[in-house]
């Protein structure tokens, strides 16, 4: 999350306004909290832990001893919710909270269908909503929709316009000339449209019904449940879009065959990955345990071992390996697999503890696994990847994948005075497993800075791990060859000296390069990507 | 997987073929552990079939290793499919373990 801090809030009157926005991922919603003299209200808790303490800390901050009067959910989803149902302090405010009357229902009951726990793998418990709207024989208003007006202490005027389709309970909550809109413009992607809940027909009506309410309210800005503010005439185009992805879904209540397809082959791929990642930190983890027992250092073995729960995470990946291969025999549809590998790697996500694995993981591999479960569950949520593409000069991005290769690279081993020092140093070079050989990568590039157009984290990552594992294979003579071949395009080629076979891992560091922002190209012994040049060097 | 074990011209095999995850690790470990405390001397594990090895199974090897280790014994592993002698190079393991290339290579090594 980035840091924040109250501002006027932009729907009009003397409101200041809190919004935690999160990068999109489906690990947990964006929370808002707004605040009059007499009301303070949460729109959507989120699902993190850490999200949850920061609301309460900010609240805690407020001069007077302010307390939350009203949360607000725009849907049951347990990434927008989960916090509501599980969160020791918050989830004791279910009394103040609204929500349409299925999402009451659904939380009530323990749904696991509608709230999507199962595909995210939370837990619920029974939670009563205090306060749960559209009970009546309410008639539409004048955009088409159902509206309900929230009670207010002050002079807030929330009202809720009941819009399902994303899920039956889906609420947008306006506040003035501001909107809080969920989930609704991401109702028509794929791995979302289709989801247990979705309605096609519904979702249509209700896009309508808002694109009549922005023009007619005179909206200025829409709050997504995921990503930044949209200003109101941009949401009117998304909308358009996503109502005309919903419309090519006719007929469609799962998920479309070509979709699930390809996201089965990406989950089989990156699961494939996400296997060895973990193989390897417990590994790791089990060798310095090893080593430091050798050393007769056994206190200190006993706390790297419970690093990880290697027993938990190696029974996962056997369960996800046992489903795959019943896949592969045709015996499971891609959507199951889809579905399978999104909570074996949420299950996964919540058991890496990184602080704890940081002591002697590298912490290159621990972005790489995150890297990995995000990309997944973002395409599986329906979204793409995101590279964060920007002017880059190529040569140091190499330098620094090479020099961060090199078994030289000094450690703190010898600088450290004390003898717990010494332990954790000596853990931390012991995980630090050197494959790739003093002088074995060299970077071939001219004397001037080359500048591309890149995500250079990315290309870092997919660098790393192509050099290590080919070092791991046996490869001693690597290069990172850069070169302008034209004004428009910068070409970087990562040679092994090896041959390399296409197998899934190859697929996945194909995608990975693609994912830095380039063309990929396979060479017999490694890869080459095409970059577009940059403009200035940084 | 399977595995089966052996005594050959005075030399002791055990041949792992198949997948060592979280299911069939406890019961490598406890044939490796059967065969290994029955007599002395090291024993070559032929791990051509070998396809797969999850952390577990690097924990169940190492077990046994260092039970053996103990009375001055060892496991020596050979035979190893490029993919699984990536797991052990990159987890550390190989200085852990005595690797050889081939059968005849582990032979040699006891000779």
């Amino acid at each position: 999350m980035q840091a924040r801090e109250w501002i006027r809030f932009a729907g009009g009157g003397e409101f200041s306004f809190y919004p935690l926005i999160r990068k999109i991922d489906i690990l947990s919603s964006n929370s808002y909290l707004i605040g009059s003299e007499d009301d303070l209200i949460l729109i959507d808790p989120g699902a993190i832990p850490g999200q949850a303490d920061t609301i309460l800390s900010v609240i805690s901050d407020l001069p007077g001893s302010r307390q939350l009067t009203s949360i607000l959910l725009t849907h049951t989803h347990m990434d927008h919710c989960h916090s509501l149902v599980s969160h020791p302090v918050l989830s004791s405010f279910a009394d103040l909270a609204y929500s349409h009357v299925s999402g009451f229902e659904a939380l009530k009951t323990e749904d696991y269908g509608v709230t999507q726990a199962k595909i995210l793998g939370k837990r619920l418990s029974p939670t009563l909503i205090g306060n749960p709207l559209f009970t009546g024989n309410q008639e539409a208003g004048r955009y088409g929709l159902f509206e309900e007006t929230i009670p207010c202490s002050g002079n807030l005027e929330i009202t809720a316009y009941h819009t399902p389709g994303h899920s039956p309970e889906s609420i947008c909550y306006r506040i003035g000339t501001s909107l809080f809109i969920g989930d609704t413009l991401f109702a028509g992607s794929p791995g979302i449209a289709g989801i247990i809940g979705y309605s096609r027909n519904d979702l249509l009506h209700s896009l309508n019904g808002l694109k009549q309410m922005i023009a007619g309210e005179n909206i200025t800005v829409c709050y997504s449940g995921h990503g930044n503010p949209i200003p109101a005439v941009d949401a009117i185009r998304s909308i358009d879009l996503v109502s005309k992805q919903v419309e090519e879904l006719n007929g469609i209540e799962t998920q479309t065959p070509e979709r699930m397809k390809e996201t089965a082959l990406f989950a089989e791929d990156l699961m494939a990955e996400i296997d060895e990642t973990l193989t390897i930190i417990s590994g790791r983890i089990t060798f310095v345990s090893h080593m430091l027992e050798e050393l007769e250092e056994g206190d200190s073995a006993g706390k790297i071992s419970s690093v990880i729960d290697s027993a938990a995470v190696d029974d996962l990946l056997a369960r996800y390996n046992s489903f795959a291969e019943e896949y592969r025999r045709g015996a499971h549809q891609h959507i199951l697999l889809a579905l399978n590998a999104a909570n074996i790697a949420g299950k996964l996500e919540r058991l890496i503890d990184r602080g704890g694995l940081g002591a002697v993981i590298e912490p290159w591999l621990l972005d790489h696994l995150d890297e990995l479960i995000n990309d997944y569950m973002t395409l599986f949520r329906g979204f793409r990847p995101i590279a964060t593409l920007k002017d880059c000069n190529t040569t140091e991005i190499c330098r620094t994948v090479s020099d961060s290769l090199d078994p030289r690279s000094t450690d703190q081993v010898l600088e450290t005075i004390s003898m717990e020092d010494f332990t954790a140093a000596l853990a931390l070079r012991m995980g630090r497993v050197r494959v790739v050989n003093e002088d074995s990568i060299i970077v071939c590039a001219g004397a001037e800075p080359i500048a591309a157009i890149m995500d250079p984290v990315r290309f870092e990552r997919a660098a790393h791990t192509l050099i290590t594992r080919c070092a791991a294979y046996g490869a001693d003579k690597m290069a990172l060859m850069i070169s302008k071949t034209d004004e428009e395009t910068v070409t970087i080629t990562i040679s092994t000296g090896e041959e390399i076979f296409e197998d899934g891992q190859m697929r996945y560091l194909r995608r990975a390069f693609a994912l830095s922002g380039g063309t990929v190209r396979r060479i017999d012994d490694g890869i080459t990507v095409a970059y577009p040049a940059g403009r200035t060097i940084i | 997987m399977e595995i089966t074990i052996a005594d050959s011209q005075g030399v002791r095999f055990a041949d792992v073929s198949g997948r060592i995850d979280s299911k069939t690790a406890p019961e490598v470990e406890n044939i490796l552990r059967s065969f290994t405390g029955e007599q002395e001397g090291n024993v070559i594990v032929n791990c051509s079939g070998l396809e797969y090895i999850s952390s577990g199974g690097l924990r169940a090897l190492l077990i046994i290793e260092k039970e053996m280790k103990g009375s001055g014994r060892h496991l020596i592993l050979c035979g190893l499919r490029t993919d699984v002698e990536k797991i052990f190079r990159l987890t550390g393991f190989t200085s852990i373990f005595t690797i050889e290339k081939t059968v005849g290579d582990a032979i040699e090594h006891l000779r």
